[in-house]
């Protein structure tokens, strides 16, 4: 097995590619949610500050995280019945005519809640597999019916603790 | 070596010989009516898409884009007509799939590389010679890492 790159070392930069999973409602298989165009976290604390009143100035003498969130934005560019859904926060249902035919009803949950893994397959820089515990999408941007651009579906999940842990980091070498 | 520019070049021009439009010239200047229908591939221009971030040791890793020049001739109709426009089309067709659709390709350019079409040109407008040679240069995106350069 080669060995890991350390810092300082230019293979270490990284461009961002991979593949996404989503599994529903933290049961059964993970499914390949196609191609994603962006995928950002963001973590979002909320701290208390505190002020010295001791001089002329106040000046910051301490702070405190009282809570931590965060975000995970995912910009999906394939309109499966079941990304469809994600997106406008409906449940598929399969008809029985015609064959292979599904409805979607929009807005009936208010959320969509599942385990999420990216799997990096770049080839600059190493590669990570991201396994995020639990995130509960909603969409977050307007989605272009009408368009003279691919249409994209914009959601964002609020990541939480699942089983004491937000996710785990795994790299997978060089 | 791993010198994806000459692996993509020599990929497509392989590619090119068997799509039955004629025999491949790479990197020719004038060439004679007399070879038509036949094939012109030059290597192009390469240009740099993306540099490491400003205060990066080295500048690379970089995002390439290769810019190949494919050229077809078709046979010289006596009396030109409308049948020079669907050569072309279908010359147009052949060539676009034969590159889009092939794995190998995509393999080169890797993961975090992609294969587009920059322009697509024919000689059939006022002013041309109307001849129906058609001009596609599709573009190889592909990342120059260390390990390319070893020779």
């Amino acid at each position: 097995m080669a060995a890991l790159a350390s810092s300082p070392d230019t293979s270490l930069y990284v461009v961002g590619k991979g593949e996404v999973y989503f599994q529903k409602d933290f049961t059964g298989s993970f499914r390949h949610v196609g191609n994603v165009a962006e995928l950002e976290f963001e973590a979002e604390f909320a701290e208390l500050d505190h002020y010295s009143s001791m001089g002329g100035v106040k000046s910051l003498d301490q702070s405190t995280v009282l809570s931590v969130s965060a975000t995970l934005r995912m910009l999906m560019d394939e309109w499966s019945p079941d990304n469809v859904a994600m997106a406008f926060l409906g449940e598929v249902t399969e008809l029985a005519s015609p064959v292979g035919a599904t409805e979607i009803d929009i807005l009936s949950v208010t959320k969509i809640e599942g385990a999420v893994r990216y799997i990096g397959t770049n080839e600059i820089g190493p590669k990570f597999t991201f396994d995020f515990a639990s995130a509960a999408f909603r969409p977050s941007d307007a989605i272009a019916l009408i368009s003279d651009e691919y249409a994209q579906m914009e959601l964002t999940a609020k990541l939480a603790k699942r089983l004491g842990t937000f996710g785990t980091i795994t790299q997978l070498g060089a | 070596m791993n010198d994806r520019r000459q692996l993509l070049l020599d990929q497509l021009a392989a590619l090119l010989h068997g799509i039955g439009l004629g025999t491949v010239y790479r990197n020719r200047g004038e060439m004679s009516n007399a070879l038509r229908p036949f094939l012109s591939l030059c290597d192009g221009t390469e240009t740099i898409t993306r540099t490491p971030a400003n205060g990066a040791r080295q500048s690379i890793p970089l995002l390439i884009e290769l810019t190949p020049e494919i050229t077809y001739y078709p046979a010289l109709q006596l009396a030109p007509d409308n049948t020079l426009s669907e050569v072309v089309g279908l010359a147009r067709i052949t060539i676009l799939s034969a590159i889009l659709l092939d794995m190998e390709l995509r393999g080169i350019v890797g993961p975090n590389g992609r294969i587009l079409v920059a322009t697509i040109e024919t000689d059939l407008s006022i002013g041309k010679r109307m001849t129906g040679e058609l001009t596609i240069r599709p573009i190889f995106v592909y990342p120059l890492l260390l390990s390319d350069l070893t020779p």
